[in-house]
């Protein structure tokens, strides 16, 4: 299991993103100005619609040359620039720990170690996009872990590092109750960025999934496997000793491999309809493939999406 | 079933093999911590009994191939037919049958066929169980065959002890005598169906199975009666090795120009050396033993398949039975590597010469040349080597010395044309003893018929003499001769023949041979009429010439080089005895005739062991005494008996040229030879392992049956595991 010294975070991988930056898929409220659109209306300059006026609005948004033409009350609504609030739910259950990667120094790369990779470098985008970043580490024996505070700046950037860095998977965590309790602690909508292998009750996690959805949120999903968990490469008799106490088994690899593979992709299209379904955005990622890679195939795909949909 | 091999049947268990290694592989698990447990629970769930399944059919066809394997190895026989259940109860009926001939001695590379096969007759005994109520009778196939022992196994356990320090008993094999004993030993087993079962050990040599035929019948037919058993199986041990045809070369024949030789003269003896090989033999050396002395050899080359002679001219000092040996330089088959010739010496041939017209001047006698030609050299030197000793009496000198001629070997007649009855007696019986009487035509004898004044001594009627009518111009000449005679045996040469046939014959008495008389020669008068007759009789011979021996009527007198030579060779065919049987091949019995009876007969064999002629000797009707034959004899080469106060008796005892072509039969021919009986060969052997050692491609029918499921089994375990690889 990866420790915080051995852990380290990637800088060429943040400068390949900043031109993409991240870009919330619908609406996010913001304390201060920023680069996302916020369902507030207000003084902005990037017009959004007319409405019917009601009292209490504020009349210097009447449209005079509306009630000119036609004779009716209309107020205009403008599209407000505002701060993104980005919340990286990161699962450190036991089952995250597994890993077989083998990283240039000759350590284990872990499921959880390439969560944290792209947690830190979502957190780094934001934050120098003068976004707000918070933290919510799924650890075991907890509902939920440590939970960074949405923050901005540099130096909530440093308190994302120190909590990923300092924190090892362990122990078995109930997904699903932990989604449902970011849904409630996340009063603000913004970005959920959920990093978890998955390995859980595949309706809970999907019904999690949706109550942010309901909330407002923009949910992606990273869904992490390691290649031997993808692929199944073993040839011979082994016992699996299943983690976050999930028994042991016997199995002779050769035989039982391809009914294995059929399980997995028939788990991953599950989740694909599953998140689709409940209009989160849901990504596979192996932890073999080029960390910059994948964030770079998943923003530039994000941003194409975007702008079919007339956002920026 | 019970096994030829039962230690290694003890193999079979060998089938856990698979088994441990399954246990041993599970317990070498690869041990890793994982998280995706879910997935692999529901595949384990949906392939589970599907892997157990297909693992367990694996698991079952490899330890049924290891298990079939080791049971092959070991030989399973099956017995009763295809009721186990009553086989289980059912004793056996075995006949081990061990070829006994020579040809087993054979060095083949491995060891001989000889003492491998008594090892496998042990194999065999020792699954047999007299307790249970087997039943083994043990043959060693020769000709004739012998039972050794019948019916308890111990007993042929015993047997089989006692041969294994000897050498294969038997010369030859005589295959349908042997299968006709098989027949019999079967035939009067117990006939409670028995299962039968007949263990045929041999080295596959093709001429031990050849069909000579027996009083019973043709061996077809002994294997028709044998197949009618029923419940039989026939079962070849093959111990022959691979080689089709082994590269044996052997001795196969050593003859002696003349039946009987004179002493000092010098006789020819001729080896025949054969190559049975597949390839040239060259350069092969052959040396000579006279009497145990070796004369110098010679290298022949002898083409593949093929022969060569070797000759030997030797001469003996004294009469009597001597020993000529033409020896080869050691091969595969010792025993045909050496032949032996027994050569019987002769003294000088006792003549008596009766002139009817004696007188010292050889143009007026009635004998001609022929005193001058039989007397001993003027040369002191050469007196002694005189091959005649001559006696010369007028026709009353053999009327006064009647009752004295057993002191001749030959009595020759010249110019004698009446003889009164005694002395015609006498001659007869001394011609029924063996001794030869050589009657020349002549006056005396023409007119009346020459049968009255010679009685039955002339061999035929002869008829008024046939006269040249001018004998300067016109005369008779010998028109054909029996070629091959010994007495013409210089006039078979084409060189010499006009030394016989164009001798000037003026007149001659011609005979019609008597029945059972023998035309030597013809002349070419117009009635083809015969001039030289001959009969046996009794021991001895009569020879009629009906011309004379004097130029009254032939110039045979003055042709010296057709005379001398005719006479003598004549005169010692006519004074040889007829030949002993003392070459003969080997298991022949030896047999013994002496005039008197004698206290001990010694037999020395080849190996120079002695032991005695037992039996008791019976008076033969001639006055003298015969020994029982003598048995022993069971090693090619000199056997010398010796009784007590009588002269040497020397045998040679030679193999059968048949059995030095170590020609073996192939598969299908062996099973032909046995059709149609059901048979089946068991392989080839190590012919150096010990007797429960392993060897490989040993196995009979079944465990060829057994070997072939198993390596089924380990090709359909194999394809399955392919399949079942790439579905998964």
């Amino acid at each position: 299991m990866t420790t915080s010294s051995r852990r380290s975070w990637d800088p060429r991988t943040l400068g390949r993103l900043r031109r993409l930056g991240l870009r919330a898929a619908g609406r996010v409220e913001g304390l201060v100005g920023g680069l996302h659109a916020s369902h507030l209306r207000g003084s902005s300059v990037d017009f959004l619609a007319h409405r019917e006026y009601a009292p209490g609005d504020d009349v210097r948004d009447l449209d005079w040359k509306v009630r000119a033409r036609t004779d009716r009350w209309v107020v205009k609504e403008y599209e407000q620039e505002t701060n993104l609030d980005l919340s990286l739910v990161i699962d450190a259950s036991e089952s995250m720990g597994f890993g077989s990667v083998e990283t240039d120094g000759d350590e284990t790369l872990t499921k959880f170690d390439y969560a944290a990779w792209i947690a830190a470098t979502l957190a780094a985008l934001a934050l120098r996009q003068r976004d707000q970043a918070s933290v919510h580490l799924l650890a075991g024996g907890q509902a939920h872990g440590p939970h960074l505070p949405p923050g901005g700046g540099m130096g909530q950037l440093a308190a994302v590092l120190r909590v990923l860095g300092e924190s090892d998977p362990d122990g078995t965590v109930s997904l699903p109750q932990a989604l449902r309790l970011v849904a409630e602690r996340t009063p603000r909508r913004g970005i959920v960025a959920v990093l978890s292998d998955l390995f859980d009750d595949e309706d809970g996690v999907l019904a999690g999934l949706a109550l942010l959805r309901e909330r407002g949120h923009d949910v992606v999903v990273f869904q992490l496997l390691d290649p031997q968990e993808a692929d199944f490469p073993f040839e011979r008799m082994t016992r699996f000793q299943g983690m976050e106490d999930a028994g042991r088994l016997d199995v002779d690899t050769r035989a039982i491999r391809s009914a294995y593979l059929a399980e997995v992709e028939d788990f991953l299209a599950r989740m694909r309809r599953g998140c689709a379904a409940r209009e989160a955005s849901f990504v596979p990622v192996r932890t073999d493939a080029p960390l910059d890679r994948t964030l770079v195939r998943w923003l530039a795909a994000r941003s194409a999406r975007l702008r079919r949909r007339g956002g920026r | 079933m019970s096994f030829l091999h039962p230690a290694l049947a003890w193999g079979a268990l060998a089938f856990t093999v698979p088994l441990l290694i399954h246990l041993l592989n599970r317990r070498r698990l690869r041990r890793i911590d994982w998280a995706a447990m879910e997935f692999l629970r529901r595949a384990y769930r949906k392939t589970r009994r599907r892997l157990a399944l297909e693992n367990l059919l694996l698991l079952l066809l490899r330890c049924a191939a290891v298990a079939l394997l080791a049971l092959g190895l070991a030989r399973p026989v099956l017995e009763g037919g295809l009721l186990p259940g009553a086989a289980l109860e059912r004793a056996r009926e075995a006949v081990l049958v061990i070829d006994g001939s020579f040809s087993m001695a054979a060095a083949l590379p491995g060891g001989r066929p000889w003492e491998a096969g008594l090892r496998r007759a042990e194999e065999v005994l020792e699954g047999l169980d007299a307790g249970a109520g087997d039943r083994a009778h043990l043959v060693v196939a020769g000709s004739p065959p012998r039972l050794l022992s019948t019916p308890d196994p111990e007993r042929a356990r015993a047997e089989l002890a006692g041969l294994r320090d000897r050498r294969p008993p038997a010369p030859t094999t005589d295959f349908s005598a042997t299968l006709s004993l098989v027949e019999r030993l079967l035939d009067e087993g117990p006939a409670s169906a028995a299962d039968r079962e007949v263990h045929w050990i041999t080295d596959r040599q093709a001429a031990a199975f050849s069909d000579s035929g027996t009083e019973s019948g043709s061996a077809d037919q002994v294997k028709e009666r044998l197949a009618a058993i029923g419940a039989l199986r026939m079962l070849v041990h093959d111990l022959g090795g691979t080689d089709p045809r082994p590269p044996n070369r052997a001795v196969i024949d050593l003859a002696a120009d003349a039946p009987g030789l004179p002493v000092a003269a010098h006789g020819r003896f001729t080896a025949t050396v054969a190559n049975f090989g597949d390839s040239e033999a060259s350069g092969v050396r052959v040396h000579f033993l006279v009497d145990g002395e070796r004369r110098p050899g010679a290298s022949v080359d002898i083409p593949a398949r093929g022969t060569a002679a070797v000759t030997l001219t030797a001469a003996f000092a004294r009469p009597g039975e001597h020993a000529v040996e033409a020896v080869l330089e050691a091969d595969l088959l010792p025993d045909d590597d050496r032949r032996a010739l027994s050569v019987t010496v002769l003294p000088p041939t006792r003549v008596l010469l009766v002139d009817g017209l004696p007188s010292a001047d050889p143009l007026l006698r009635g004998s001609g040349p022929l005193p001058d030609i039989l007397a001993p050299s003027d040369d002191p030197l050469l007196a002694d080597e005189s091959p005649f000793r001559l006696t010369e009496w007028s026709a009353p000198d053999l009327v006064r010395n009647t009752g004295t001629l057993g002191g001749f070997d030959v009595v020759v007649m010249t110019a004698v044309g009446l003889l009164p009855e005694a002395v015609r007696s006498d001659l007869a019986t001394f011609i029924e003893a063996g001794g030869g009487l050589w009657v020349f035509g002549g006056p005396p004898l023409e007119g009346a018929d020459p049968g009255v004044g010679l009685g039955d001594l002339v061999p035929g009627t002869v008829g008024p003499r046939v006269q040249a009518s001018d004998r300067r111009g016109d005369y008779f000449r010998i028109r054909e001769f029996r070629r091959g005679h010994p007495a013409f045996a210089l006039f078979d040469d084409p060189l010499w023949e006009p030394l016989l046939t164009e001798v000037p014959v003026a007149a001659f008495l011609p005979i019609e041979p008597a029945q059972g008389v023998q035309v030597l020669a013809r002349m070419d008068d117009p009635a083809r009429s015969a001039l030289i007759v001959e009969t046996r009789r009794g021991s001895g011979r009569i020879w009629w010439c009906g011309t004379t021996a004097s130029t009254e009527w032939s110039s045979l007198a003055s042709s010296p080089s057709t005379l001398v030579p005719l006479v003598m060779d004549t005169l010692r065919f006519l004074a040889t005895p007829p030949p002993a049987l003392r070459d003969l091949v080997l298991g022949s019995p030896l047999t013994l005739s002496l005039d008197a009876l004698v206290p001990r007969v010694t037999v020395v064999g080849p190996d120079a062991a002695t032991s005695s002629w037992g039996g008791t000797p019976v008076a033969s009707p001639d006055g003298g005494w015969v020994w029982p034959p003598f048995e022993d004899a069971d090693a090619p080469g000199i056997w010398r008996v010796k009784p007590e106060g009588a002269p040497e008796r020397v045998f040679a005892l030679g193999l059968d040229p048949a059995e030095s072509d170590l020609e073996r039969l192939d598969a299908g021919a062996l099973v032909a030879a046995f059709a149609p009986l059901p048979t089946e060969i068991a392989g080839a052997i190590d012919r150096s392992s010990p007797a429960d050692s392993d060897d490989d491609g040993r196995g009979g029918e079944l465990a060829r049956s057994v070997l072939i499921a198993a390596f089924a089994l380990l090709m359909a375990e194999s394809l399955l595991a392919r399949w079942i690889g790439r579905r998964r």
